[in-house]
């Protein structure tokens, strides 16, 4: 390995994976006629270095997202919605971790019901978010897999 | 173009592709000599990235190593009304500056 495959590898390096399947053979092809054109100074190593910081916290943001979404999506969809909703047709007494079991009849029906639908969205937001992941991952014309 | 930061490169970039597809690096001279303004590499891929992913811009099959991209049919559309708001523009500054000459 050349000492400026070398350097161009530790520039790709500060983009994140997901970033480096997509674009980085390309990338790295541009990033190496720079630097055969006598460009490829301090000011160009800078400008790929604030980028990738750039391109990691918008990676770091979605899967970010997805871990909060499919972290707190339990608590809503089951102590708080569906076992809530299961005790009221039981007709249970008050327990400690059933929050609509504290309130009256009409509002109780409504949290449960609220409840439900929030677990449900926020599964369907982690959902969501990991698909987009996979499906960016296997762009058609992505690094060696061909269209 | 609703880029952020990114608009003053993705202007470059679409009014440069609107010539033919191009590579990063040929796209890079081009803007080069019809704007006189340098691209650096990572500037240029973070708002290829975005013309990207708002379907402004579309990649073509790779040439070895390095890949073309080019304009798609809502990047021309995209492009056509930005231009016209800054030619708007630009003629309003011109004529006001000449007005702004002749009283002196």
């Amino acid at each position: 390995m050349t000492r400026r495959e070398r350097r161009i590898g530790r520039l790709l390096r500060w983009y994140p994976r997901s970033w480096r399947e997509r674009y980085g053979e390309e990338f790295a092809a541009l990033l190496d006629e720079t630097i055969e054109d006598g460009r490829g100074g301090l000011g160009m190593s800078l400008d790929v270095a604030r980028e990738g910081v750039v391109a990691r916290r918008d990676a770091l943001d979605r899967r970010a997202l997805m871990l909060a979404c499919w972290t707190l999506c339990w608590i809503p969809l089951f102590p708080q919605g569906i076992v809530a909703l299961i005790l009221l047709v039981e007709r249970a007494k008050p327990h400690s971790w059933f929050v609509a079991l504290y309130l009256p009849a009409p509002l109780s029906w409504l949290l449960a019901a609220a409840m439900t639908s929030l677990g449900l969205g926020l599964l369907t937001a982690a959902a969501h978010t990991l698909r987009q992941a996979r499906a960016d991952a296997q762009h058609p014309l992505n690094g060696h897999v061909g269209p | 173009l609703d880029l952020g930061r990114y608009a003053g490169p993705a202007t470059l970039i679409l009014s440069s592709l609107a010539g033919g597809a191009k590579h990063g690096y040929a796209l890079t001279k081009d803007v080069e000599v019809f704007a006189g303004v340098s691209l650096s590499p990572g500037t240029l891929y973070a708002a290829l990235g975005r013309l990207e992913q708002q379907g402004l811009v579309e990649p073509l099959e790779g040439e070895g190593r390095r890949r073309p991209y080019k304009l798609t049919p809502a990047g021309s559309e995209a492009l056509r009304a930005h231009l016209y708001d800054q030619r708007r523009v630009a003629s309003v500054g011109l004529r006001r500056l000449s007005a702004r000459t002749a009283t002196g």
